[in-house]
């Protein structure tokens, strides 16, 4: 693939992705800004922690929790973002362009409607990795400005993390997937959502699921050397805030970064299938 | 010879559900290199789906499309390498420049001619420059005729390119492909419900009427075998009826066209009693 062929791939998908950049650069200088408020006000109140314990803390509570809650807003808005814009590029690759009927003359020209594919997704996949990958990094600095340290741990690691851009890159090749089905922008595009949506969903349980099987009982009294939020579990089952609940907890052994690496496994594994399956699906559709 | 044929059906057959009639029914052909063929008869005759049959869209229900000895549906990509496509309704990318359709097409094909298909477009004034959103749908037929003809294929499919064309824009596009034919040794298959359109270009005439092959000869043989009764005392076989213009009953007959009491058919009546005939059967066929 040359570069030429790269820059004729990313020109056919410029507008989605130039207003999925727009986008994510709102969002991140939204996280950006907040967490340099929430910074700049711990610094002018120390020594003062995150649940406002500290002799400097006097009236910061007042004035750093209005903040807090706006990041928290922010980082909200970011959980369904990359199945959202995933999907949209995604439908535009297959869908939009079997609407449009440019795929007919696309596909009798290319060497090979995989070849075609790749082409298509390949730039984009990278422009959306890179885009996420941005507000990724806006959302780390929020966090860690808001919870005063640069260990969140396993708190909105999702969002933090390079599963981020990966998740939307699921949710991309998913959208091709469906559009290369459908053949329609919009019904593509609300299936495509609900299917990432789902995916989403899913591999949050697999992974709890993974992290109960590989967690270890730790007392409580041994937790002060962890900074765990997740999973909270008592030994019993059932769930409980913290130290200071009694008893044992279930904690993963292995560090934070490991769970990370396996997720961005487990989401690679699946981003390669789907992706296998859209050029199945687009090797066997008829363009119109 | 079997190696001079560019196209060829094998008893090809294509029903897109069980509950809708059968788009083409058994149909054998086979074209030989060179030349323009028409492939002339009503909406839902089944020209499309011929055509497409032989770019690899549609899997035959049964039987084979070949193209230059290779089956399009199993080995569509070593077909499509002999065939250039001109859609019903060429669509340029909105988002690329004229030049960059051709970089595609050059990307595409190695045997792409760039520069030809450059300065075919500099005769008629299109701007290499222009997005394809900003040219009229000429244009685009143009643009889309220009890629075709310059991927130096073998033989070139157009699916009813002339529909959307006004008058002036016809002519053009028709000189495009008869010169490409004449100077390059193309092979090219032209469709369309208006034979009127393309009687002067081709010099092969095939009518599909109900998804079957009614009428397969040169459009020189095609009018010397046919004349218009001009009285009832005709005993010439008869081809088929049907009501002219002015409410005059036509019938066109298998006679030489200098026969007595009779006149030289236009190719549109030989098309239009071979339709009427085709029809007739169908309806007995369904009444049946």
């Amino acid at each position: 693939m040359t570069l030429a062929t790269v820059r004729l791939g990313w020109r056919i998908q410029r507008s989605e992705l130039f207003w999925t950049a727009v986008i994510a650069v709102v969002l991140t200088l939204g996280l950006g800004l907040i967490g340099l408020a929430l910074q700049s006000l711990f610094a002018s109140h120390q020594p003062c922690d995150a649940d406002f314990n500290g002799s400097g803390c006097g009236g910061l509570s007042a004035l750093a929790i209005p903040w807090s809650q706006y990041g928290q807003f922010m980082l909200g808005l970011l959980w369904p973002f990359p199945v959202v814009v995933g999907s949209i590029l995604g439908v535009a690759v297959t869908a939009g362009k079997l609407e449009r009927r440019t795929a007919g003359m696309s596909w009798t020209l290319a060497r090979s409607r995989r070849r075609w594919l790749l082409v298509r997704l390949l730039p984009s996949a990278l422009a959306l990795f890179m885009i996420l990958g941005i507000v990724a990094i806006g959302a780390e600095w929020l966090t860690r400005s808001r919870l005063v340290t640069d260990q969140p741990g396993f708190i909105d690691y999702q969002l933090r993390s390079a599963l981020f851009p990966l998740r939307g890159l699921l949710a991309f090749v998913t959208g091709a997937a469906v559009g290369a089905i459908i053949g329609r922008t919009l019904p593509a595009l609300l299936i495509a959502i609900v299917f990432g949506t789902a995916t989403s969903v899913s591999l949050l349980n697999f992974m709890d699921i993974l992290h109960t099987q590989a967690a270890t009982f730790v007392p409580i009294a041994a937790m002060e050397r962890y900074r765990y939020d997740y999973p909270l579990l008592a030994a019993s089952g059932a769930t409980i805030d913290g130290p200071g609940g009694g008893g044992n907890m279930v904690v993963p052994v292995a560090e934070f970064g490991y769970w990370i690496t396996v997720e961005a496994l487990v989401l690679g594994v699946v981003i390669i299938g789907v992706g296998l399956l859209a050029s199945v699906l687009v090797n066997h559709r008829s363009p119109s | 010879m079997a190696d001079e044929l560019v196209l060829q059906a094998e008893e090809l057959a294509k029903r897109y559900s069980r509950r809708r009639a059968w788009a083409l029914r058994e149909i054998d052909l086979a074209i030989p290199r060179g030349g323009i063929t028409a492939l002339v008869g009503p909406n839902a005759a089944g020209k499309s789906t011929l055509i497409r049959s032989w770019i690899g869209f549609e899997k035959p229900t049964r039987g084979r499309a070949l193209v230059c000895g290779v089956d399009a549906w199993n080995h569509r990509t070593r077909a499509l390498e002999h065939v250039g496509y001109v859609s019903q309704s060429p669509t340029l990318y909105d988002t690329l420049s004229v030049a960059d359709h051709l970089l595609m097409a050059q990307r595409a094909r190695a045997s792409f001619d760039r520069p030809g298909a450059e300065r075919r477009l500099d005769e008629l004034a299109v701007p290499l420059a222009a997005m394809g959103n900003e040219l009229s749908g000429g244009q685009q037929a143009q643009v889309a005729l220009a890629l075709a003809l310059s991927s130096r294929a073998d033989v070139l499919l157009l699916d009813e390119p002339l529909a959307s064309l006004d008058p002036l824009a016809r002519r053009e596009f028709l000189y495009l492909l008869t010169d490409a034919v004449r100077t390059e040794g193309t092979t090219a298959l032209l469709s369309s419900h208006i034979v009127t359109d393309i009687e002067q270009a081709c010099d092969h005439l095939i009518v599909l009427g109900v998804g079957r092959v009614v009428l397969d000869l040169s459009v020189d043989e095609a009018l010397a075998t046919h004349a218009v009764a001009l009285d009832d005392t005709s005993t010439a076989p008869i081809v088929g009826g049907f009501r002219d213009t002015d409410g005059s009953r036509l019938t066109v007959v298998t006679a030489p066209a200098d026969a007595p009491n009779h006149r030289p058919a236009t190719l549109e009546e030989v098309m239009l009693a071979h339709l009427a005939a085709t029809r007739a059967t169908s309806l007995s066929e369904r009444a049946a």
